[in-house]
């Protein structure tokens, strides 16, 4: 009888947390599914079954082709930029005490702001008639002319992502920082004592020490990344044009706008299977430059 | 080649004093054995000298200059860590080769130089089975012998040890003491050694410091350590087992206590006499103790057994003289007496050393 609740007491105790998981993740994972295969609006879900009509029609829809480029391209720029920043800072200040912890404290901030505060926040700085930008471009006399970023088919995407850049830098910056602290002190101080230069200590102890770690963060706020719409929803609302539709929007545009549940089902279903493949390929990727490292 | 000495040197911690006014002399090519119980500051003290800690008072001299601002890179020290500081993403080749590639003597050995040198340290250390495994693959003693053998690769001005040999076991240490001491002499490198075992220090040793809470207790040869120690801490710590102390009371050329002696040598007599109130504490070596029957007149001490721990040859023998003082002496196993036996224990007056009862210092 005893055995019987030790053999099964480890699931009992995980049950509930399944219970939550099966609710949350799953049954509107099994939604969409279904909601992918119909006809769909908002307001008449399962109106007809369709098969693939879905599916064939966003492969024909040039809008989410680009959408998809767009957040590939956004993501994968700002995720590395983030983490080659975030990684550069945390060198600098984790062997400052005092500064470092104020700079840490300070990195906390954008953390804890809500990202629509940040997205309208930098909708002021990027105003055209009072943003704080155009503002310094005309005083310092660079520009005669009010700059409108958000409306500049060439600067919206490189805004968007500089608003980014500034709101989750501070996140790989932190995380950089306490892979750095976990490193083995004692290799350090061997390393010194063996007469190794700062160069050589960075490149053949720290570099490929941290780099596992380093690796993970840059995936994990990739796949974050991915998933950006509070900025573009703010900021530009896709726009101009489609420059900076990404998929989550233009998801949200085609559920939610248009009404049309059934067809942003299907685009969803395909974005996960890209993710998916997406993150696979990096996982490799990740395998065979810890090799080339060490 | 080179002459270390430390002047005054202290190192605190807060408000914890890990060395206090330490001054020691090593003289070139002298193999110098840092002694003491764990927390006695011996590896603060080898972490000074290396540099990766800098003390907070005193002077550290290498050939007269003094070296406290230099940093770890330019002492050219090689040190073997006690916790083993290994390289975990380095191979066992690649951790003992990576002191040779530093910029400074980088020039001095080709690739092959390098694969040469570490092969022969490898092998000498026996892990050249071991060279492409990674240091989680190692057990503790492996591990502790890389930590070695990265050590010894290097031909630097000086050798810091820290317990190198600690956690190997009992038939590998046995050898790598003879092993070391070999390197040591044939190479003339002067070598700073630390280490709880007092086996070690004085199997190996040509100087030996015994520091105790961060504070040197005796500096002298092995010796001088052995025979006269300064006070009743390096007694106690030196010699396995250590020093007999029974307290006794001096007067007219006797000791009378739970032993009784009626001194023999001027010598004896004149140190005894020292101590005004005669109260003593007399100090002798477990082999300086000879059984006799419990009834001879030559019997300095009666008691009964209690332990008897054989050895093959030896035997250290316990004997309860009265309910406060055991004495252990050490014999050959033959002549071991059984367990509850009365026997007379016969002192060797030679060898006997003084301590003030009060001051516990050694009266000379």
């Amino acid at each position: 009888m005893r055995a019987f609740f030790e053999k099964r007491a480890p699931f009992v105790m995980v049950f509930p947390t399944l219970i939550v998981l099966l609710i949350i993740a799953v049954v509107p994972l099994i939604y969409v599914l279904r909601l992918s295969f119909t006809e769909s609006t908002l307001s008449a879900p399962f109106k007809a079954f369709i098969g693939f009509d879905n599916f064939a029609r966003a492969f024909s829809d040039e809008t989410f082709g680009r959408s998809l480029v767009n957040t590939l391209f956004f993501a994968f720029t700002v995720t590395l930029l983030e983490t080659l920043i975030g990684f550069v800072m945390a060198l600098a200040f984790q062997s400052e005490k005092r500064l470092g912890g104020v700079v840490r404290t300070l990195a906390l901030l954008p953390l804890f702001t809500p990202p629509v505060a940040i997205a309208m926040i930098w909708r002021l700085i990027y105003d055209p008639n009072s943003g704080l930008i155009n503002h310094y471009l005309n005083n310092w006399g660079i520009l005669e002319t009010a700059v409108g970023f958000l409306g500049n088919p060439q600067l919206a995407m490189p805004a968007i992502m500089l608003a980014d850049i500034w709101q989750w830098t501070p996140f790989t910056f932190l995380l950089c920082l306490a892979a750095l602290q976990a490193l083995p002190k004692s290799a350090y101080e061997a390393a010194n004592v063996d007469g190794a230069s700062n160069w050589q200590i960075f490149r053949r102890l720290t570099l490929p020490l941290v780099s596992p770690a380093v690796i993970v963060i840059f995936l994990f706020r990739f796949l974050i990344a991915l998933k950006v719409f509070d900025l573009v929803f703010i900021l530009t609302y896709g726009g101009p044009g489609s420059v900076t539709n990404v998929a989550s929007f233009y998801i949200y545009r085609v559920g939610f706008t248009q009404f049309n549940t059934g067809y942003a089902a299907a685009l969803s279903i395909l974005v996960l299977l890209l993710i998916s493949v997406v993150t696979t390929f990096m996982t490799v990727g990740r395998d065979l430059i810890l090799k080339r490292l060490n | 080649m080179a002459q270390l000495e430390l002047r005054n040197v202290s190192k605190t911690f807060g408000d914890e004093h890990a060395v206090q006014d330490l001054s020691f002399t090593c003289k070139e090519g002298e193999f110098f054995c840092l002694l003491g119980p764990s927390g006695a500051g011996k590896s603060t003290t080898i972490n000074l000298i290396t540099g990766i800690d800098s003390p907070t008072g005193g002077d550290i001299l290498l050939d007269g200059e003094s070296i406290v601002d230099w940093s770890p890179q330019d002492r050219n020290f090689a040190t073997a860590f006690e916790n083993y500081a290994l390289y975990p993403h380095f191979t066992v080749f690649k951790n003992m080769e990576f002191p040779l590639k530093a910029p400074v003597r980088a020039a001095e050995y080709s690739d092959k130089d390098r694969r040469d040198r570490v092969v022969q340290v490898a092998e000498m250390l026996r892990i050249d089975e071991l060279l492409e495994r990674l240091p989680r693959e190692l057990s503790g003693g492996q591990r502790q012998r890389v930590a070695l053998g990265r050590t010894l690769v290097r031909n630097p001005s000086i050798y810091l040890l820290d317990e190198p040999i600690a956690h190997l076991d009992a038939k590998l240490r046995h050898r790598m003491r003879g092993e070391l001491k070999k390197i040591q002499m044939e190479l003339g490198i002067t070598t700073i050694y630390s280490t709880p075992d007092q086996l070690e220090a004085l199997s190996m040793a040509d100087t030996i410091l015994v520091l105790n809470q961060g504070k040197v207790e005796q500096i002298g040869t092995r010796e001088e350590i052995y025979r006269t120690p300064k006070n009743l801490f390096v007694a106690q710590f030196v010699g396995d087992p250590p020093m007999n102390i029974v307290p006794v009371q001096y007067q007219d050329g006797e000791l009378n206590g739970a032993i009784s002696i009626r001194l023999s040598q001027d010598d004896n007599k004149q140190r005894a006499a020292a101590v005004e109130n005669g109260k003593l504490l007399v100090g002798f070596r477990p082999k300086d103790i000879s059984f006799v029957s419990a009834e001879s007149a030559s019997s300095n001490a009666i008691g009964e057994v209690k332990v008897v721990e054989s050895y093959g040859r030896t035997a250290d023998v316990a004997i309860e003289l009265d309910a406060e003082t055991i004495v252990k002496c050490k014999i050959t196993a033959d002549k071991a007496p059984q367990v509850g036996e009365q026997v007379g224990c016969q002192i060797d007056q030679a060898n006997l050393s003084f301590f003030d009862a009060e001051t516990i210092q050694r009266i000379q």
